[in-house]
Protein backbone atom coordinates (compact mmCIF):
# COMPACT_ATOMS: atom_id res chain seq x y z
CA UNK A 1 0.00 0.00 0.00
CA UNK A 2 1.66 3.26 -0.95
CA UNK A 3 1.99 5.52 2.11
CA UNK A 4 1.06 8.95 2.29
CA UNK A 5 3.41 12.28 1.85
CA UNK A 6 2.38 13.34 5.44
CA UNK A 7 3.29 9.99 7.21
CA UNK A 8 6.68 10.51 4.78
CA UNK A 9 7.86 13.72 5.81
CA UNK A 10 6.98 12.94 9.69
CA UNK A 11 8.99 9.75 9.70
CA UNK A 12 12.02 11.81 7.84
CA UNK A 13 11.85 14.83 10.39
CA UNK A 14 12.29 12.05 12.96
CA UNK A 15 15.12 10.42 11.24
CA UNK A 16 16.62 14.51 10.55
CA UNK A 17 15.95 15.08 14.14
CA UNK A 18 17.98 11.59 15.27
CA UNK A 19 20.75 12.77 13.21
CA UNK A 20 20.26 11.53 9.66
CA UNK A 21 21.74 13.60 6.60
CA UNK A 22 18.72 15.52 4.67
CA UNK A 23 20.33 13.15 1.43
CA UNK A 24 19.99 10.15 3.30
CA UNK A 25 16.50 10.51 4.23
CA UNK A 26 15.53 11.70 0.59
CA UNK A 27 17.63 8.23 -0.35
CA UNK A 28 14.77 6.08 0.81
CA UNK A 29 11.95 7.88 -1.18
CA UNK A 30 13.46 9.04 -4.36
CA UNK A 31 9.98 9.60 -5.95
CA UNK A 32 9.13 12.16 -3.12
CA UNK A 33 12.83 13.81 -3.61
CA UNK A 34 11.90 16.74 -5.17
CA UNK A 35 8.75 17.36 -3.22
CA UNK A 36 10.14 16.56 0.45
CA UNK A 37 13.17 18.27 -0.18
CA UNK A 38 12.40 21.94 0.52
CA UNK A 39 10.02 21.37 3.25
CA UNK A 40 12.60 19.21 5.52
CA UNK A 41 15.17 21.75 4.54
CA UNK A 42 12.18 24.43 5.33
CA UNK A 43 11.23 22.48 8.44
CA UNK A 44 15.38 22.01 9.91
CA UNK A 45 16.21 25.87 9.13
CA UNK A 46 12.81 26.47 11.55
CA UNK A 47 14.38 24.36 14.40
CA UNK A 48 17.78 26.03 14.16
CA UNK A 49 15.94 29.42 14.63
CA UNK A 50 16.89 30.79 18.28
CA UNK A 51 13.76 30.38 20.52
CA UNK A 52 12.47 33.73 21.73
CA UNK A 53 13.89 35.00 24.93
CA UNK A 54 11.90 36.95 26.92
CA UNK A 55 13.95 39.53 29.28
CA UNK A 56 15.05 38.06 32.39
CA UNK A 57 13.85 40.93 34.63
CA UNK A 58 10.73 39.99 33.43
CA UNK A 59 10.75 36.27 34.36
CA UNK A 60 12.40 36.98 37.73
CA UNK A 61 9.11 39.90 38.53
CA UNK A 62 6.72 37.28 37.96
CA UNK A 63 8.58 34.66 40.17
CA UNK A 64 9.08 36.59 42.92
CA UNK A 65 5.30 37.64 42.29
CA UNK A 66 4.24 34.55 42.75
CA UNK A 67 6.36 33.03 45.49
CA UNK A 68 4.58 35.64 48.37
CA UNK A 69 2.88 32.90 49.25
CA UNK A 70 1.22 34.43 52.45
CA UNK A 71 -0.13 37.85 50.37
CA UNK A 72 -1.32 35.14 48.00
CA UNK A 73 -3.21 32.98 51.21
CA UNK A 74 -4.20 35.98 52.25
CA UNK A 75 -5.47 37.34 49.04
CA UNK A 76 -7.14 34.05 48.29
CA UNK A 77 -9.34 33.73 51.49
CA UNK A 78 -10.44 37.10 51.40
CA UNK A 79 -11.16 36.81 47.49
CA UNK A 80 -12.27 33.47 47.80
CA UNK A 81 -15.17 34.47 49.95
CA UNK A 82 -16.24 36.73 47.68
CA UNK A 83 -15.94 34.50 45.00
CA UNK A 84 -18.30 33.43 42.54
CA UNK A 85 -18.11 29.30 43.76
CA UNK A 86 -18.85 30.96 47.77
CA UNK A 87 -22.65 32.28 46.74
CA UNK A 88 -24.21 29.59 48.84
CA UNK A 89 -22.18 29.78 52.10
CA UNK A 90 -22.25 33.56 51.26
CA UNK A 91 -25.68 33.13 51.17
CA UNK A 92 -26.44 31.24 54.09
CA UNK A 93 -23.88 33.80 56.31
CA UNK A 94 -26.02 36.76 55.01
CA UNK A 95 -29.16 34.81 56.71
CA UNK A 96 -27.61 33.85 59.46
CA UNK A 97 -26.62 37.49 60.17
CA UNK A 98 -30.09 38.96 59.26
CA UNK A 99 -31.62 36.19 61.66
CA UNK A 100 -29.69 36.89 64.46
CA UNK A 101 -29.77 40.63 63.90
CA UNK A 102 -33.31 39.89 63.84
CA UNK A 103 -33.59 37.55 66.97
CA UNK A 104 -31.88 40.24 68.95
CA UNK A 105 -33.88 43.34 67.74
CA UNK A 106 -36.90 41.34 68.43
CA UNK A 107 -36.38 40.18 71.85
CA UNK A 108 -34.94 43.69 72.93
CA UNK A 109 -38.37 45.25 71.54
CA UNK A 110 -40.38 42.68 74.05
CA UNK A 111 -40.63 45.27 76.82
CA UNK A 112 -40.48 48.43 74.63
CA UNK A 113 -43.85 50.69 75.44
CA UNK A 114 -45.78 52.69 72.79
CA UNK A 115 -43.64 56.06 71.34
CA UNK A 116 -40.41 53.63 71.86
CA UNK A 117 -38.54 53.23 68.38
CA UNK A 118 -38.74 49.42 69.02
CA UNK A 119 -42.37 49.68 69.50
CA UNK A 120 -42.63 49.22 66.17
CA UNK A 121 -40.35 45.54 65.75
CA UNK A 122 -42.53 44.62 68.41
CA UNK A 123 -46.10 45.01 66.88
CA UNK A 124 -44.49 43.64 63.76
CA UNK A 125 -43.55 40.45 65.87
CA UNK A 126 -47.17 39.86 67.37
CA UNK A 127 -47.93 40.20 63.53
CA UNK A 128 -46.15 37.60 62.62
CA UNK A 129 -46.87 35.35 65.34
CA UNK A 130 -51.02 35.93 64.69
CA UNK A 131 -50.24 35.20 60.99
CA UNK A 132 -48.09 31.61 62.19
CA UNK A 133 -50.84 30.43 64.38
CA UNK A 134 -53.15 28.02 63.24
CA UNK A 135 -54.44 25.94 65.99
CA UNK A 136 -57.80 28.12 67.69
CA UNK A 137 -56.56 27.36 71.31
CA UNK A 138 -53.13 28.80 70.75
CA UNK A 139 -55.15 31.65 69.07
CA UNK A 140 -57.39 32.29 72.09
CA UNK A 141 -53.93 32.39 74.60
CA UNK A 142 -52.24 34.82 72.12
CA UNK A 143 -55.31 36.47 72.04
CA UNK A 144 -55.34 37.00 76.12
CA UNK A 145 -51.49 37.44 76.09
CA UNK A 146 -51.96 40.26 73.68
CA UNK A 147 -54.67 41.70 75.56
CA UNK A 148 -52.32 41.68 79.10
CA UNK A 149 -49.94 43.37 76.80
CA UNK A 150 -51.68 46.12 75.65
CA UNK A 151 -53.37 46.41 79.44
CA UNK A 152 -49.69 46.88 80.87
CA UNK A 153 -48.78 49.09 78.10
CA UNK A 154 -51.71 51.41 79.18
CA UNK A 155 -51.27 51.49 82.67
CA UNK A 156 -47.46 52.21 82.19
CA UNK A 157 -48.22 55.63 80.63
CA UNK A 158 -50.73 56.61 83.53
CA UNK A 159 -49.80 59.90 85.26
CA UNK A 160 -51.46 62.00 87.29
CA UNK A 161 -53.82 64.21 84.83
CA UNK A 162 -51.53 63.45 81.71
CA UNK A 163 -53.53 62.93 78.82
CA UNK A 164 -53.73 58.85 77.60
CA UNK A 165 -53.31 57.58 74.27
CA UNK A 166 -56.82 56.05 74.50
CA UNK A 167 -56.13 54.04 71.16
CA UNK A 168 -54.70 50.94 73.35
CA UNK A 169 -58.29 50.96 75.27
CA UNK A 170 -59.66 49.89 72.42
CA UNK A 171 -56.99 47.38 71.31
CA UNK A 172 -57.28 45.84 74.85
CA UNK A 173 -60.86 45.27 74.29
CA UNK A 174 -60.37 43.86 70.70
CA UNK A 175 -57.76 41.43 71.85
CA UNK A 176 -61.01 40.29 74.68
CA UNK A 177 -63.06 40.00 71.84
CA UNK A 178 -61.20 37.98 69.87
CA UNK A 179 -60.30 35.59 72.37
CA UNK A 180 -64.14 35.44 73.21
CA UNK A 181 -64.97 35.04 69.46
CA UNK A 182 -62.51 32.09 69.15
CA UNK A 183 -64.07 29.71 71.95
CA UNK A 184 -66.65 28.83 70.01
CA UNK A 185 -64.43 26.69 67.82
CA UNK A 186 -63.02 24.55 70.79
CA UNK A 187 -64.45 21.97 72.81
CA UNK A 188 -65.97 21.86 76.32
CA UNK A 189 -62.79 20.66 77.71
CA UNK A 190 -60.43 23.04 76.05
CA UNK A 191 -63.09 25.79 77.04
CA UNK A 192 -63.19 25.77 80.93
CA UNK A 193 -59.28 26.19 81.69
CA UNK A 194 -59.17 29.24 78.78
CA UNK A 195 -62.11 30.92 80.20
CA UNK A 196 -60.86 31.13 83.14
CA UNK A 197 -57.55 32.63 81.77
CA UNK A 198 -59.39 35.48 79.99
CA UNK A 199 -61.79 36.18 83.12
CA UNK A 200 -58.37 36.76 84.89
CA UNK A 201 -57.06 39.03 82.08
CA UNK A 202 -60.69 40.86 81.80
CA UNK A 203 -60.94 41.82 85.47
CA UNK A 204 -56.93 42.96 85.54
CA UNK A 205 -58.20 44.52 82.73
CA UNK A 206 -61.12 46.21 85.01
CA UNK A 207 -59.14 46.84 88.26
CA UNK A 208 -56.33 49.08 85.91
CA UNK A 209 -59.02 51.10 84.25
CA UNK A 210 -60.47 51.61 87.78
CA UNK A 211 -57.21 52.90 89.17
CA UNK A 212 -56.77 54.92 85.65
CA UNK A 213 -59.91 56.41 85.88
CA UNK A 214 -58.98 58.18 89.83
CA UNK A 215 -56.17 60.05 88.44
CA UNK A 216 -57.10 60.66 84.72
CA UNK A 217 -57.16 63.97 82.66
CA UNK A 218 -61.07 64.95 82.60
CA UNK A 219 -60.92 64.99 79.01
CA UNK A 220 -60.04 60.71 79.13
CA UNK A 221 -62.82 60.46 81.53
CA UNK A 222 -65.37 59.14 78.67
CA UNK A 223 -63.50 56.75 76.90
CA UNK A 224 -62.33 55.31 80.11
CA UNK A 225 -65.84 54.46 81.65
CA UNK A 226 -67.10 53.49 78.29
CA UNK A 227 -63.69 50.79 77.92
CA UNK A 228 -64.74 49.94 81.40
CA UNK A 229 -68.16 49.32 80.45
CA UNK A 230 -67.42 46.91 77.61
CA UNK A 231 -64.97 45.00 80.52
CA UNK A 232 -68.13 44.55 82.86
CA UNK A 233 -69.97 43.10 79.63
CA UNK A 234 -67.33 40.86 78.61
CA UNK A 235 -66.69 39.78 82.24
CA UNK A 236 -70.61 38.88 82.14
CA UNK A 237 -70.37 37.32 79.28
CA UNK A 238 -67.66 35.78 80.34
CA UNK A 239 -69.55 34.35 84.21
CA UNK A 240 -72.38 33.37 81.37
CA UNK A 241 -70.74 31.10 79.79
CA UNK A 242 -68.68 29.72 83.15
CA UNK A 243 -72.10 28.91 84.12
CA UNK A 244 -72.81 26.90 81.13
CA UNK A 245 -69.82 25.09 81.56
CA UNK A 246 -70.56 23.84 85.27
CA UNK A 247 -69.60 19.67 85.32
CA UNK A 248 -73.60 19.16 86.06
CA UNK A 249 -73.91 21.21 82.15
CA UNK A 250 -71.00 20.20 80.04
CA UNK A 251 -73.79 18.70 77.65
CA UNK A 252 -73.93 22.09 76.49
CA UNK A 253 -73.21 22.19 72.61
CA UNK A 254 -70.51 24.65 71.43
CA UNK A 255 -71.11 27.97 70.77
CA UNK A 256 -74.26 28.09 72.54
CA UNK B 1 26.56 29.50 26.40
CA UNK B 2 22.94 29.86 27.70
CA UNK B 3 22.00 33.19 28.24
CA UNK B 4 20.64 34.15 31.96
CA UNK B 5 16.75 33.69 30.76
CA UNK B 6 17.33 29.74 29.78
CA UNK B 7 19.01 29.15 33.42
CA UNK B 8 15.74 30.67 34.46
CA UNK B 9 13.32 29.27 32.14
CA UNK B 10 13.11 25.48 32.50
CA UNK B 11 11.67 24.16 29.20
CA UNK B 12 12.82 20.49 29.38
CA UNK B 13 10.92 18.52 31.99
CA UNK B 14 9.64 15.38 31.32
CA UNK B 15 6.31 14.42 31.77
CA UNK B 16 6.47 12.36 34.37
CA UNK B 17 8.08 15.18 36.40
CA UNK B 18 5.53 17.66 35.20
CA UNK B 19 3.04 15.43 36.85
CA UNK B 20 4.57 15.05 39.69
CA UNK B 21 5.49 18.81 40.12
CA UNK B 22 1.65 19.73 39.10
CA UNK B 23 0.65 17.14 41.95
CA UNK B 24 2.74 18.63 44.36
CA UNK B 25 2.35 22.62 43.16
CA UNK B 26 -1.90 21.97 43.99
CA UNK B 27 -0.64 20.91 47.19
CA UNK B 28 0.45 24.46 47.58
CA UNK B 29 4.30 24.09 47.42
CA UNK B 30 6.24 26.97 46.79
CA UNK B 31 8.81 25.55 45.61
CA UNK B 32 6.64 23.57 42.73
CA UNK B 33 4.97 26.13 41.89
CA UNK B 34 7.95 28.18 41.37
CA UNK B 35 9.32 25.41 38.87
CA UNK B 36 6.07 24.94 36.84
CA UNK B 37 6.20 28.64 36.41
CA UNK B 38 9.53 28.84 35.10
CA UNK B 39 8.62 25.96 32.62
CA UNK B 40 5.37 27.30 31.54
CA UNK B 41 6.74 30.70 30.78
CA UNK B 42 9.59 29.67 28.14
CA UNK B 43 6.57 27.66 26.29
CA UNK B 44 3.97 30.51 26.50
CA UNK B 45 6.19 33.61 25.81
CA UNK B 46 7.30 31.48 22.38
CA UNK B 47 3.45 30.80 21.61
CA UNK B 48 2.28 34.11 22.13
CA UNK B 49 5.78 35.69 20.80
CA UNK B 50 4.93 34.70 17.15
CA UNK B 51 1.23 35.93 17.44
CA UNK B 52 1.74 39.36 18.36
CA UNK B 53 4.06 42.53 16.86
CA UNK B 54 6.00 43.10 19.49
CA UNK B 55 8.12 41.37 22.25
CA UNK B 56 7.53 43.25 24.93
CA UNK B 57 3.47 42.80 24.01
CA UNK B 58 4.41 39.00 24.05
CA UNK B 59 6.05 39.23 27.85
CA UNK B 60 3.75 41.21 29.22
CA UNK B 61 0.79 38.81 27.97
CA UNK B 62 3.06 35.56 29.18
CA UNK B 63 3.41 37.54 32.77
CA UNK B 64 -0.78 37.37 33.04
CA UNK B 65 -1.03 34.04 31.44
CA UNK B 66 1.35 32.90 33.57
CA UNK B 67 -0.59 34.45 36.88
CA UNK B 68 -3.77 33.38 35.71
CA UNK B 69 -2.29 29.67 35.72
CA UNK B 70 -0.56 30.07 39.04
CA UNK B 71 -4.35 31.44 40.22
CA UNK B 72 -6.32 28.95 38.67
CA UNK B 73 -3.72 25.57 38.89
CA UNK B 74 -6.01 23.97 41.52
CA UNK B 75 -8.65 23.83 39.23
CA UNK B 76 -6.72 22.10 36.78
CA UNK B 77 -7.66 18.73 35.42
CA UNK B 78 -6.66 17.09 32.35
CA UNK B 79 -3.96 17.31 29.60
CA UNK B 80 -2.02 19.82 31.39
CA UNK B 81 -0.26 21.47 28.20
CA UNK B 82 -3.59 21.79 26.44
CA UNK B 83 -4.87 23.44 29.47
CA UNK B 84 -2.27 26.25 29.70
CA UNK B 85 -1.81 26.82 26.24
CA UNK B 86 -5.99 27.20 26.05
CA UNK B 87 -5.63 30.28 28.73
CA UNK B 88 -3.14 31.68 26.55
CA UNK B 89 -5.41 31.68 23.76
CA UNK B 90 -8.16 33.13 25.72
CA UNK B 91 -5.80 35.67 27.26
CA UNK B 92 -4.93 36.36 23.25
CA UNK B 93 -8.38 36.74 22.37
CA UNK B 94 -8.79 39.08 25.64
CA UNK B 95 -6.12 41.10 24.42
CA UNK B 96 -6.91 41.79 21.04
CA UNK B 97 -10.29 42.89 21.98
CA UNK B 98 -9.37 45.16 24.79
CA UNK B 99 -7.32 46.96 22.81
CA UNK B 100 -9.20 46.88 19.72
CA UNK B 101 -6.57 45.41 17.41
CA UNK B 102 -8.09 43.14 14.96
CA UNK B 103 -5.07 43.99 12.70
CA UNK B 104 -1.92 44.44 13.80
CA UNK B 105 0.81 46.35 12.16
CA UNK B 106 1.65 44.18 9.48
CA UNK B 107 5.19 42.53 9.83
CA UNK B 108 5.25 43.35 5.85
CA UNK B 109 5.51 47.40 6.23
CA UNK B 110 8.78 46.73 8.57
CA UNK B 111 11.83 47.09 6.05
CA UNK B 112 14.29 44.08 5.52
CA UNK B 113 17.05 46.23 5.62
CA UNK B 114 18.60 44.43 8.70
CA UNK B 115 19.23 41.36 6.54
CA UNK B 116 22.19 43.41 5.19
CA UNK B 117 23.43 43.51 8.42
CA UNK B 118 26.17 40.76 9.19
CA UNK B 119 26.58 40.61 12.98
CA UNK B 120 25.40 37.47 14.57
CA UNK B 121 21.98 39.23 16.92
CA UNK B 122 21.06 41.20 13.70
CA UNK B 123 20.85 38.02 11.77
CA UNK B 124 19.70 36.01 14.35
CA UNK B 125 16.39 38.56 15.02
CA UNK B 126 15.89 39.01 11.30
CA UNK B 127 15.53 35.25 10.94
CA UNK B 128 12.90 35.38 13.86
CA UNK B 129 11.34 38.64 12.12
CA UNK B 130 11.26 36.38 8.81
CA UNK B 131 9.69 33.47 10.51
CA UNK B 132 6.93 35.61 12.78
CA UNK B 133 6.16 36.84 8.95
CA UNK B 134 5.76 33.81 7.43
CA UNK B 135 3.73 32.26 10.16
CA UNK B 136 1.35 35.13 9.87
CA UNK B 137 0.79 33.24 6.75
CA UNK B 138 -0.93 30.06 8.11
CA UNK B 139 -3.71 29.36 9.67
CA UNK B 140 -4.12 28.99 13.25
CA UNK B 141 -3.65 25.60 13.30
CA UNK B 142 -1.51 25.22 11.07
CA UNK B 143 0.76 27.88 13.09
CA UNK B 144 0.38 26.41 16.17
CA UNK B 145 1.48 22.81 14.69
CA UNK B 146 4.59 24.70 13.88
CA UNK B 147 5.26 26.43 16.46
CA UNK B 148 4.87 23.33 19.01
CA UNK B 149 6.70 20.86 16.84
CA UNK B 150 9.35 22.56 15.36
CA UNK B 151 10.38 25.63 18.10
CA UNK B 152 9.30 24.19 20.95
CA UNK B 153 9.84 20.51 20.09
CA UNK B 154 6.69 18.65 21.39
CA UNK B 155 6.40 15.51 19.46
CA UNK B 156 3.16 14.56 17.66
CA UNK B 157 0.68 12.79 20.46
CA UNK B 158 1.83 16.19 22.45
CA UNK B 159 0.34 18.32 19.97
CA UNK B 160 -2.55 15.91 19.38
CA UNK B 161 -3.35 16.24 22.48
CA UNK B 162 -2.85 20.32 22.45
CA UNK B 163 -5.09 21.08 19.41
CA UNK B 164 -7.39 18.53 20.48
CA UNK B 165 -6.70 16.23 16.82
CA UNK B 166 -5.87 12.91 16.21
CA UNK B 167 -2.21 12.41 15.28
CA UNK B 168 -2.77 12.01 11.50
CA UNK B 169 -4.53 15.55 11.00
CA UNK B 170 -1.60 16.90 12.96
CA UNK B 171 0.26 15.38 10.14
CA UNK B 172 -1.18 16.64 7.34
CA UNK B 173 -1.25 19.94 9.71
CA UNK B 174 2.30 20.04 9.46
CA UNK B 175 2.77 18.99 5.78
CA UNK B 176 0.06 21.85 4.65
CA UNK B 177 2.06 24.18 6.77
CA UNK B 178 5.48 23.83 5.68
CA UNK B 179 4.14 23.92 2.10
CA UNK B 180 2.94 26.95 2.73
CA UNK B 181 5.90 28.75 4.07
CA UNK B 182 7.61 27.38 1.57
CA UNK B 183 5.63 29.17 -1.11
CA UNK B 184 5.62 32.11 1.12
CA UNK B 185 9.46 32.51 1.21
CA UNK B 186 9.61 31.56 -2.62
CA UNK B 187 7.19 34.21 -3.39
CA UNK B 188 9.04 36.65 -1.19
CA UNK B 189 12.50 35.40 -3.03
CA UNK B 190 13.90 34.57 0.85
CA UNK B 191 15.10 31.98 -1.27
CA UNK B 192 18.36 33.28 -2.25
CA UNK B 193 19.27 32.94 1.38
CA UNK B 194 17.50 29.70 2.27
CA UNK B 195 17.47 27.74 -1.31
CA UNK B 196 13.53 26.76 -0.97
Amino acid sequence: MKRQITDILDELLAEMRKGKTLDDCLGRYPEYKDDLRQLLQLASDIIEVPKPEPDVGAVQAIIRRIEKPAAGQKRSFVGGFFSLSMMPIRVLVLLFILFVFELTTVSMSAKSLPGHFLYPVKRFAEDVQHFLVIDSEAMVRMHVSLADRRTYEFAAQVEPGAKLDCRLLSEMQDEIRHAIGHLDKLSAESRVGLIEHIYECTQFQIEVLEKTKECACECNIEEIEDALRHCLVHRECLECIKNHLRPDRTNVPAGS
Amino acid sequence: MESNASLLLQRDISGAELAELVRTAKKGDADAISKICCYVYGHIYTFLYYRVSRPEDAEDLTSEVVLKINRSLKKQRGNFHAWIYKIARNHLIDFYRRRAVRSEISLQDIPEQATKRSDGFSKQILTRERLRRGLRHLTEEQRQVVILKFIDGYDNNEIAGIVHKSVGAVKVLQFRALKALRDYFTKRGVHEATNY
